[in-house]
C-alpha cells in the first residue's frame, strides 16, 4: 500500500472511531481523572468529621468502642478502620452507618449513612455510564476504541509533527493544531490510561485464559467454619496484638470483630509495598487467638500481581499524588482534544464543503 | 378457568406452607459485572420472622437483621465492614429463592441479581 493510502486508512478510521466512540471516551476520561482524587475530595466534601487535631497516644480498641456505646447506643460496632495518618479521624463501622471518632479522645465526630453521593455517582458513570445493560459494555468497548485512536493519532500526527498554535479561532488551523498539540502532549498519558483501562475492563474475561497460560490457579478458599455468638474470649486489643506480631511490617486499616463474621479479621497495610501494600490479612479464631489464615502479598499469584499493577497504573496510585494529578489532567484534556476535533470536522465539512472521509 | 385458579391454589399453598430454615447456596451478580459472587446462607423461619446467617461461604457469616416473610417474598439484610446488602427475594417453586440485592456502601449503591437454591 503507498504511503498516502496509509494516511487515507488511518484518517478515516481516527474519523469514524471518534464518531462512534469519542463522546463516550470523553464522559469516561473525565470522570477518571474525577475518582482518580475520590479520597482527597472526599475527605474535603466532609471535612468537619474526617480531621482531627493530632494527640499524644491512641485510645486502645477497647476504649474506643466503649466511647462508640456513648456516642451511638445501642449500635454494635461492626469493625474499627483506623486511619493511617495522624490528622485522620478514625472510622467504625455501625449497622447504621460510618461513624467518625477522634482516635485521641473517644470524641464522636459524625456519622455518614451509607449510600450513593456525588462522587459514588461519578464512578458510577465511570465504569457503567448511564447505567442499564449497554453501560458496562459500552465503557469497555469504549476504552478498547481509544487505543486505535490514539494510535492513528499519532501517526496522523508524525509526518508533520506539528506542535503550537497558528491562527484565530475562527480559522480551522487553530483548532487543527490544538487538536495535535493537546492530543500529543496529553497522549502518552492516555495510552497508558486507556491500554491499562481495556486490560481492567476485560479482565474477568482475560484471567482465565491468563491463568491458564500461565500454569497458575486462583487463590485457595479457606478451610475453616466460622461460628457467629459471643462472648468471644480475645479481646479486639488482643486480636490486633497476634495480627501486628504476625505482620509485623505493616500497619493495620480495618479491623473487623467476630460478632460480624464469626472471626476477627485484621487487615494490614505496608507502606513500602505500593503496589500489593495492602494485601496483608490476618484471621484470627475470636476464643483461642489462633491465626486461621494469613494472607501475604507473597500469595498473589503472577497473573493477579500484574492486574493489581495495572490497577495502581491506571489509578496513579503507583506513581503517588504527581503521577495521579498528570494523569487527571491528561484525562480532562480529553474533552478539548474531542472538541476541536469536531469542530476541525465541522470546519471541513460545513464551511469548506469537502466530504468528511478521505 | 378453573384449571389456572387450582394451579394459582396450589402453588400459593406450597409457597406459603414452604419452611425457609436450612442452608442455602448460590450466588449473587452485580449489573454490569462479569462473575458470580458465592452466597451461602444459613436460616431460620420463625412464622413470619427470618433469622440466621449469610455470607460468601462457611468461613465468613454475618447475622441476618430485619428478616421477614411475606407470603412468597422474602426480606432481611446484613451488613459487613465495607457494605450493608439489601435483600429483596421471592421464593420460587422447586426450593429456589431468587431476586434483587443492593449493596449500599459510603458514596456508592450497586444492585446486583441474587439465586440460591436450599440444600438437601
Amino acid at each position: 500500500m503507498r504511503k498516502h493510502s496509509w494516511h487515507r486508512l488511518a484518517f478515516n478510521l481516527h474519523l469514524l472511531v471518534s464518531l462512534a466512540f469519542g463522546l463516550f471516551i470523553s464522559v469516561i476520561a473525565v470522570t477518571g481523572g474525577i475518582i482518580g482524587f475520590e479520597p482527597e475530595f472526599d475527605q474535603l466534601l466532609h471535612r468537619d468529621i474526617s480531621f482531627v487535631k493530632p494527640g499524644q497516644r491512641f485510645l486502645t480498641l477497647e476504649q474506643l468502642q466503649q466511647a462508640v456505646a456513648v456516642a451511638y447506643p445501642e449500635e454494635p460496632v461492626i469493625a474499627i478502620l483506623p486511619a493511617l495518618a495522624d490528622n485522620l479521624a478514625w472510622q467504625v463501622a455501625l449497622p447504621s452507618g460510618i461513624a467518625y471518632l477522634n482516635p485521641y479522645t473517644g470524641q464522636g465526630l459524625g456519622i455518614r449513612t451509607r449510600g450513593e453521593s456525588f462522587l459514588g455517582k461519578i464512578r458510577s458513570v465511570h465504569v457503567g455510564l448511564t447505567g442499564g445493560p449497554l453501560g458496562g459494555p459500552l465503557v469497555k468497548w469504549s476504552t478498547l476504541a481509544a487505543l486505535p485512536l490514539l494510535i492513528t493519532g499519532v501517526f496522523l500526527w508524525w509526518p508533520r509533527k506539528r506542535f503550537g498554535l497558528r491562527g484565530s479561532i475562527f480559522h480551522r488551523s487553530f483548532w487543527l493544531d490544538l487538536h495535535n498539540s493537546l492530543g500529543i502532549g496529553a497522549g502518552l498519558f492516555l495510552l497508558v490510561l486507556a491500554s491499562t483501562g481495556a486490560v481492567m475492563a476485560f479482565s474477568d474475561a482475560l484471567r482465565p485464559y491468563l491463568y491458564r497460560i500461565s500454569g497458575v490457579s486462583a487463590m485457595k478458599d479457606p478451610t475453616y467454619v466460622a461460628k457467629l455468638g459471643g462472648p468471644y474470649q480475645i479481646t479486639p486489643d488482643k486480636a490486633l496484638e497476634i495480627a501486628r506480631a504476625a505482620a509485623p511490617r505493616a500497619t493495620p486499616y480495618r479491623i473487623q470483630l467476630p460478632a460480624f463474621g464469626g472471626t476477627y479479621v485484621v487487615d494490614l497495610v505496608d507502606r513500602s509495598d505500593r503496589v500489593l501494600g495492602e494485601r496483608h490479612s490476618v484471621v484470627l479464631d475470636p476464643n483461642s487467638g489462633v491465626i486461621l489464615l494469613q494472607r501475604n502479598p507473597k500469595d498473589v499469584n503472577p497473573v493477579d500481581r500484574w492486574m493489581v499493577v495495572l490497577a495502581k497504573v491506571h489509578t496513579g496510585t503507583l506513581v503517588g499524588t504527581s503521577g495521579k494529578a498528570l494523569f487527571c489532567v491528561a484525562s480532562m484534556l480529553t474533552v478539548v482534544v474531542f472538541g476541536s476535533g469536531i469542530l476541525m470536522m465541522w470546519f471541513r465539512s460545513l464551511k469548506h464543503k469537502q466530504p468528511l472521509l478521505r | 378457568m378453573f384449571r389456572t385458579l387450582a394451579i394459582t391454589l396450589t402453588l400459593s399453598f406450597f409457597l406459603q406452607s414452604q419452611d425457609l430454615s436450612g442452608r442455602w447456596k448460590g450466588s449473587f451478580k452485580r449489573r454490569g459485572g462479569d462473575h458470580d459472587i458465592p452466597q451461602l446462607f444459613l436460616l431460620k423461619q420463625d412464622g413470619l420472622q427470618l433469622t440466621g446467617s449469610g455470607g460468601p461461604d462457611d468461613s465468613e457469616q454475618y447475622p441476618i437483621a430485619k428478616g421477614a416473610v411475606n407470603g412468597n417474598k422474602v426480606r432481611f439484610e446484613l451488613t459487613t465492614a465495607r457494605s450493608k446488602f439489601l435483600y429483596d427475594l421471592t421464593v420460587t417453586a422447586g426450593a429456589g429463592l431468587n431476586g434483587d440485592l443492593e449493596i449500599r456502601s459510603v458514596n456508592r449503591v450497586d444492585k446486583a441479581t441474587v439465586e440460591l437454591r436450599k440444600e438437601k
